[in-house]
């Protein structure tokens, strides 16, 4: 580049400061990468876990529960029939509102039907699933 | 020819200071990576407490993810003896937001949160009002303790929900523990060769009551 500036009187202005200049650049770029490490690494993940942890709970918790009416238990109630899943959604949910912590969104799938939120998109998930004689009962649960 | 020459210097500085940058920045990175913690030993040992405080088989619960009344009356000492894998780390137990056991200073350390529910049990006793010598329980329950003291017919069979339960050709007379099952409302008929007086049969069942909670165990190795 700088042989063009050759003769016209102003060539001491570009030639010392050119590798001076990339000299300063490739620091910056050393230090950049090397800044990764000066502010700690990451951190593990627990969030993911600790969500995993929730499911498992909540399934573990709803299983263990005697049926509101008849059937082997809680879920194996709700997931038998579609008549069943109407009748008892609503305290279904009300159930598992109250068993998870208020920082927690839900969604229970059952073969008849879903209770709870709409899952969005891009959020860290935790999933447990049980099975009942009715079939797959399926608890998600993230943060709000 | 000039343009190159006077570069030289320019050059051997830019030189030295990319290769002294590059050594110290090498010299960090490993010193960060020396620094990781790349055994996480508190979240270990608190999902490993957790899991064994809620299990199936603990002595802390009734089943799994139901604690039992005096589960919140630990003391660090039959902690240690329970679940030794805790033994010599600081650790707190937070149920519901109540701290129920505190050893050492565990701040700083990892969390883990279960769901359970706490479970109370009661006891009620009364005294059935017979319709064809049977009677529903109000309530569910595991147990049943009868109390039969028949005054004017004699007892032989006793039937929850039509399994037999109880059974005595010469009579049925005294206190009878009685295991039913949880997950269905239980009718128990007696079978007699004559209606019984009320008066003859007293019930007590245990109904359990829960309550929903949070346990947070804190572990700091």
């Amino acid at each position: 580049m700088s042989e063009r500036h050759e003769g016209n009187g102003r060539r001491h202005r570009g030639q010392l400061s050119l590798s001076i200049a990339e000299a300063g650049i490739g620091v910056v770029l050393v230090l950049a990468v090397a800044m990764g490490f000066a502010y700690d690494l990451p951190e593990p993940d627990t969030r993911h876990a600790q969500l995993e942890t929730y499911a498992e709970d909540a399934v573990t918790v709803l299983a263990g529960e005697p049926p509101r009416h008849r059937g082997a238990t809680r879920l194996a109630e709700v997931a038998r029939s579609p008549e069943t899943f109407e009748r008892e959604r609503d305290a279904l949910e009300r159930r598992v509102d109250r068993i998870l912590p208020d920082n927690l969104m839900y969604r229970v799938e059952t073969p008849h039907g879903a209770v709870g939120f709409p899952r969005p998109a891009g959020v860290a998930v935790g999933e447990a699933t049980v099975t009942t004689v009715g079939g797959d009962v399926t608890v998600r649960v993230w943060y709000v | 020819m000039t343009r190159g020459q006077a570069n030289l210097p320019a050059l051997a500085v830019a030189l030295v200071l990319l290769t002294s940058t590059a050594g110290l920045s090498v010299a960090l990175a490993d010193a960060a990576f020396v620094g990781a913690d790349r055994d996480p030993a508190d979240r270990r040992v608190a999902d490993a407490l957790s899991d064994r405080l809620v299990d199936d088989d603990s002595p802390t619960t009734r089943r799994a993810n139901v604690l039992r009344e005096n589960a919140l009356s630990l003391t660090a000492a039959t902690l240690d003896e329970s679940f030794p894998v805790v033994r010599g780390h600081a650790v707190r137990l937070d149920v519901g937001g109540t701290t129920v056991l505190e050893r050492g200073d565990p701040t700083g350390g990892a969390t883990v949160r279960r769901v359970v529910l706490l479970a109370r049990g009661q006891s009620v006793t009364l005294v059935p009002t017979l319709d064809r010598n049977a009677t529903t329980l109000p309530r569910r329950t595991e147990r049943v303790t009868l109390t039969i003291r028949p005054t004017n017919a004699t007892v032989e069979t006793v039937r929850a929900n039509d399994r037999v339960v109880l059974h005595d050709p010469s009579g049925l007379n005294g206190t009878y523990d009685v295991r039913v099952s949880r997950f269905e409302t239980v009718r128990l008929r007696f079978e007699t060769d004559g209606p019984l007086a009320r008066g003859s049969i007293e019930l007590t069942y245990y109904p359990t009551v829960t309550t929903k909670a949070t346990l947070a165990v804190t572990v700091d190795v």
